[in-house]
């Protein structure tokens, strides 16, 4: 082959072999390990698990009986499942969209330069972060009671009828689920758009200045395609926080999913099929639902972002 | 001096309309920090009325007809709301620790080491994060239950929560961020061991990233719920939002709303003054806008 004329190779040194690289990072596999390990045993492994009892039926005990489609069948004529479905996406459509741009709006104000105080605020605001679900919502219980709560006092004071929170009006209980989350959370996103605030150079607004473009111009053509990573990655932890877990103790505290089921969540209703009616071969069929759904959804949203970065 | 009145007079259209708008923005804010406070008074004071003051027709905004500590004195001695409370501390620490040190390993070796595969392995792990693993949580909760047979024990709420993609990934940008390549070179060069370089170099320079994680990890676990609904059931391992729940579902009790409160009080309290406490480093690290990811 090409040895040069003063004697030493100039081609590349032969790649060692593939185990013997492998072998030599030993130890970077095994810091990185951990991760993939208890994704095999506690996500993988119940994944596959579930998958057999959705096609089963199970005491609890025992082998799985084998059914076939059956829960998928049964789930599919279930009223709950359109009705969950529907709850879920509306509060979806609701909290995402509302949650993003309020967030976005106040990390703009708290990022103004000269604003006195602004510290303050972002500290307050946060606030309801650290706060558990489950006792927020024993607060929000009686804030929001039907007969003795200090909301209703509070709109019969400014002259307004009160309002069957609660209990009696569905479009009022999806209100207060939906406020509970907002509440708890809007300080977390706030700080999270003005850590990408903060990351965007000063002088690209003094250029923006220079040429002309008043705020509200700044704001379109400079911060918010700036911000499309974290607004990005925001919508995709939201969507899945809201789908699964985040969808769960806020109904489960305030309404029980009631009135008339209307705040029945996705998470809600597996939980009471599953653990509430021992269904287990239906409520696995049922997550995987969820499972489908939150895919696709993100599916779409990689795509959109594709599109919308270009 | 007419220029400078003229001056002046410019001076005024802008800032009366920039007073105004200034004057708007502070009501939007002041308003907005009642919404996000009030709750908070609304919970300290209930805690310290009667039911019966609690639940009147004209709403006591405080405890007017002076302060009763009942409801506390009835959680702590009757039902030792202190055992709970203890609980979720436990669980949030152990958690937290795991957390904090399997991310910053594998947050480090992501960043900072070359191995085959390396970008496929993370490039998997974000794809991992795009499914929701509570949508199969009834599945998982059997697993727990029945194959590992760890009901009634931590466990299920600390091993399948020590490595997170999340935490991965935000230790993983800390590093890049905080330590430049030559640094470890350096390192390799003095004859640093990987382990090592992790221990000297690593650690001490992405503590405000490891505070951040931390702090993020103990509140959450402290505030665990749907986990421990599902595994926990004994009344001396279970943490306060559960027995909390117990109260309430059970009706075995009278439902004695100041106690009831009392327990949200002492649940959040704790959680309140831990985070001014840290507030500087959690604000600090979450500006540095490390969570892009």
């Amino acid at each position: 082959m090409t040895q040069s004329l003063v004697g030493f190779r100039t081609f590349a040194r032969p790649v060692k072999p593939l185990w013997r690289q492998v072998w030599e990072h030993r130890l970077d596999y095994l810091f990185i390990s951990p991760f993939y390990i208890t994704w095999i045993l506690f996500a993988a492994y119940p994944f596959i698990w579930g998958l057999r009892l959705s096609f089963g039926y199970w005491k609890g005990f025992g082998p799985i009986e084998w059914v076939g489609l059956e829960n998928y069948a049964i789930m599919l004529k279930d009223p709950w499942l359109v009705k969950c479905l529907v709850n879920t996406f509306e509060f979806f459509i609701v909290m995402v969209p509302i949650s993003l741009f309020v967030a976005l709006l106040l990390a703009v104000v708290l990022n103004i330069k000269n604003l006195a105080g602004k510290g303050t605020f972002r500290t307050l605001y946060f606030m309801p972060y650290v706060t558990n679900t489950i006792m927020v919502g024993i607060v929000f219980l009686q804030l929001f009671d039907d007969g003795y709560g200090w909301v209703n006092a509070g709109l019969k004071a400014i002259g307004l009828q009160p309002v069957g929170w609660l209990r009696n009006n569905i479009w009022a209980a999806k209100f207060v689920v939906v406020f509970l989350g907002l509440w708890q959370n809007m300080g977390y996103y706030v700080l999270m758009f003005l850590g990408g605030l903060q990351g965007i150079e000063p002088e690209l607004y003094e250029q923006a200045r220079i040429d002309g473009a008043n705020s509200w111009h700044q704001f379109w053509g400079l911060t918010l395609p700036l911000l499309k990573p974290i607004i990005f990655f925001f919508s995709v932890m939201a969507t899945i926080s809201l789908v699964g877990a985040g969808a769960f103790a806020a109904p489960y505290i305030l309404t029980q999913g009631g009135p008339e089921g209307e705040t029945t969540t996705l998470m809600l209703r597996i939980y009471q099929l599953g653990i509430q009616g021992l269904r287990y071969g239906d409520s696995a069929a049922f997550g995987f639902m969820i499972s489908l759904l939150v895919v696709g959804i993100g599916a779409a949203q990689v795509r959109l972002q594709r599109a919308w970065m270009d | 001096m007419t220029t400078t009145r003229t001056i002046r007079r410019r001076q005024w259209n802008i800032i009366i309309p920039h007073a105004i708008g200034r004057l708007f923005l502070y009501i939007v804010l002041l308003l907005l920090v009642f919404i996000f406070i009030f709750p908070f008074w609304a919970m300290f004071v209930s805690s310290l009325m009667k039911d019966d003051d609690l639940f009147s027709s004209k709403p006591n905004l405080y405890p007017r007809y002076g302060i009763n500590w009942d409801g506390y004195v009835v959680l702590l001695r009757d039902y030792q709301f202190l055992r709970p409370l203890w609980n979720s501390f436990y669980i949030a620490i152990v958690r937290t620790v795991g957390i904090v040190f399997f991310s910053a390993l594998a947050g480090f070796a992501f960043a900072k080491r070359h191995f085959p595969g390396r970008d496929k392995l993370l490039w998997f792990m974000m794809l991992t994060m795009m499914l929701p693993a509570q949508a199969t949580i009834i599945p998982w909760y059997l697993v727990m239950v029945k194959v590992f047979k760890w009901a009634n024990t931590y466990w299920p709420l600390w091993v399948p929560a020590w490595a997170p993609a999340f935490g991965i990934l935000m230790m993983r940008q800390f590093t890049v961020q905080a330590i430049p390549d030559e640094m470890m070179d350096a390192a390799a060069i003095d004859g640093c061991g990987v382990f090592m370089t992790f221990v000297r170099i690593v650690v001490p320079l992405i503590t405000p990233g490891l505070a951040v994680l931390a702090i993020l990890q103990f509140i959450t676990g402290f505030n665990l719920y749907l986990e421990p609904l599902l595994v926990l059931s004994s009344p001396k391992i279970i943490n306060a939002a559960l027995m909390i729940t117990w109260f309430r579902g059970t009706q075995v009790i009278p439902p004695r709303w100041s106690m009831l409160f009392a327990a949200a009080s002492l649940t959040t309290l704790p959680m309140l003054i831990f985070y001014f406490v840290f507030q500087k480093q959690l604000v600090g690290g979450l500006l540095s806008g490390a969570l892009k990811g």
